[in-house]
């Protein structure tokens, strides 16, 4: 299916006079591409003392709304890490009733930041906040338990 | 007389210009290769093991990680063999908001591609601007799928979400100010006497050779051979657009960049295309919420990624998880070419042949 045009190396490289390369005319036009760009605006962001803001659907840090989640497992179940655990029971706290969770865990050290979790959860419970600063000393700061999931997670903003 | 022997030079695994953790074992005549060994699988994650225990849906996002810089192409090619094993229908407004996506993601690769290979023979200033380019493009990810790199863009059927308000009016503004950049890339490269020097006549493979190598991809259109999944197999609506396949003869790392060059601008002209021809309507697809593959059924199905043919080989398990699930993936067919490429070349011309076959080890190692 396929035709072969031609197997002979040859070259398609720019052919140039003597002139051209006398006078090194390719490497000046370069140069003066490069010369303009001197005084255009700047595009790169200093990033610790400005920051970034992420579009609205951008897929960052895990949170749980505590109030709303029913602990129903499918977040759990759809997870293809398996970094999502947590425990449900039933009863009547925090003015509602039926079931809760009791105690819930994210391993965002494992997570694929993949959205399989908020697409299933009938409550829009679990959700992906805008944070995307999630780095840590210790692998089990990336474990975030309820009260972080809930209330969002410490991050130091650089102050100038 | 002096006697000499044969030298054995070991380069990598964190060798900065093998692009990732590819280990290289340069058997070495003075400065000449008269050998290369490939050690690789420093990455290796197993992905296909890990696809027979994740049901259908799970295993999008890890189609990501393989190839990395252009995660949209491996969803693709993921999702439409599922796709083909259930026979599910796509709508028409993902099938070609899909295509714009995924040359996109074609765009953003050969970006990198040329912002690593320049920088790996000397020219820093395409580092700065390819990555400038590069960065609206992850831009548009992040809005319209949710992430910059690992996208997990598709699912079966469809798009996870529509894309978002003033997306396409930004895509399209994008595309039409895209071809002059291409154009400042080459007023520098191009005629660039060290570029000349550095890249003609380098890592020369015959179309006869690159064909019984199995290469493909730009790999195999800078040897000469016309061929395009696009256009011999078309898939996800390619048949419906219209571009032109770049195809250079002189089979060396010069030809190879003229080839991703123009591919960059087909690219543009097929977002183009693929956006003026996207009708409203529904984006999520009819797949059902638990796919259930039958016993032994099985699809094949191939895409031209930006490194060549990619292809997905799915087995039905009878439940919801597949039975196998094989990835062709071109970077690992393609890194074949290492050894005949580099016979004969000094030991920089090693550097330049890694940057040609734009490998990601994330794809090779799977
Ligand atoms: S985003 Fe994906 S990997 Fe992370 S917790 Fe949710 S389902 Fe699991
Ligand atoms: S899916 Fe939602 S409601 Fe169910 S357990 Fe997870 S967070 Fe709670």
């Amino acid at each position: 299916m396929s035709t072969i045009v031609s197997s002979a190396p040859s070259s398609s490289a720019p052919e140039k006079t003597f002139l051209e390369r006398f006078l090194l005319v390719e490497l000046l036009k370069g140069m003066w591409l490069t010369l303009k760009y001197t005084f255009r605006p700047k595009v790169t962001v200093q990033y610790p003392l400005e920051r970034e803001s992420v579009h609205p659907n951008y897929r960052g840090i895990l949170r749980v709304d505590e109030s709303t989640c029913i602990a129903c497992y499918l977040c759990e179940k759809i997870c293809p890490d398996k970094c999502i655990h947590l425990e449900g029971e039933r009863g009547y706290t925090k003015g509602k009733g039926g079931k809760y969770a009791t105690y819930f865990y994210i391993d965002h050290a494992r997570c694929l930041f993949c959205g399989l979790c908020e697409e299933v959860c009938p409550v829009d419970s679990i959700y992906h906040s805008n944070e995307y600063e999630a780095a840590v000393y210790n692998r089990v700061d990336a474990v975030h338990d309820l009260q972080i999931l809930d209330s969002g997670h410490n991050i130091i903003h650089y102050e100038r | 007389m002096l006697e000499t022997k044969e030298f054995e030079l070991n380069m990598g695994p964190q060798h900065p210009s093998t692009h990732g953790v590819l280990r290289l074992v340069l058997h070495l005549d003075g400065e000449t290769v008269l050998d290369v060994d490939t050690v690789m699988g420093y990455l290796h994650r197993g992905t296909e093991k890990l696809c027979e225990t994740r049901n259908y849906y799970q295993n999008v996002p890890f189609t990501d990680r393989t190839d990395y810089l252009a995660a949209p192409y491996n969803n693709l090619g993921y999702v439409e063999a599922v796709e083909k094993l259930g026979g599910y229908q796509v709508s028409e407004r993902a099938l070609y908001a899909r295509m714009a996506i995924v040359e996109l993601s074609r765009i953003a690769s050969h970006l990198f591609w040329l912002a690593t290979h320049a920088l790996d023979i000397g020219a820093q200033t395409m580092l700065f601007w390819c990555t400038r380019e590069r960065e609206v493009i992850l831009d548009f990810f992040e809005a319209a799928l949710g992430d910059r790199l690992t996208t997990s863009a598709f699912k079966p059927g469809g798009l996870r979400r529509d894309l978002p308000e003033g997306w396409v009016e930004a895509v399209l503004e994008f595309c039409s100010t895209f071809p002059a950049r291409v154009e400042e890339y080459e007023t520098l490269l191009n005629a660039n006497r060290i570029w000349i020097e550095r890249t003609v006549g380098v890592g020369v493979i015959s179309g006869e050779d690159a064909i019984a190598l199995g290469l493909s991809g730009p790999m195999l259109r800078g040897s000469g051979v016309d061929h395009d999944l696009r256009k011999v197999l078309p898939y996800g609506g390619y048949e419906t657009v219209d571009f032109d396949v770049p195809v250079y003869p002189d089979c060396d790392s010069y030809s190879r960049y003229l080839v991703r060059m123009e591919e960059m601008r087909q690219s543009t002209r097929i977002v183009q295309q693929a956006l003026a021809k996207m009708p409203e309507g529904k984006i999520t697809g009819k797949a059902p919420k638990m796919i259930k593959i039958a016993e032994g059924v099985e699809a094949y199905h191939v895409v031209e990624s930006p490194r060549g043919e990619l292809g997905y080989y799915l087995i039905g398990g009878g439940k919801d998880i597949p039975y196998k699930c094989k990835i062709r993936a071109p970077s690992f067919c393609n890194l074949q070419a290492v050894g005949p490429m580099c016979k004969g070349h000094l030991i920089a011309d090693v550097v330049t042949v890694i940057g040609t076959i734009d490998i990601v080890l994330g794809d090779v190692d799977r």
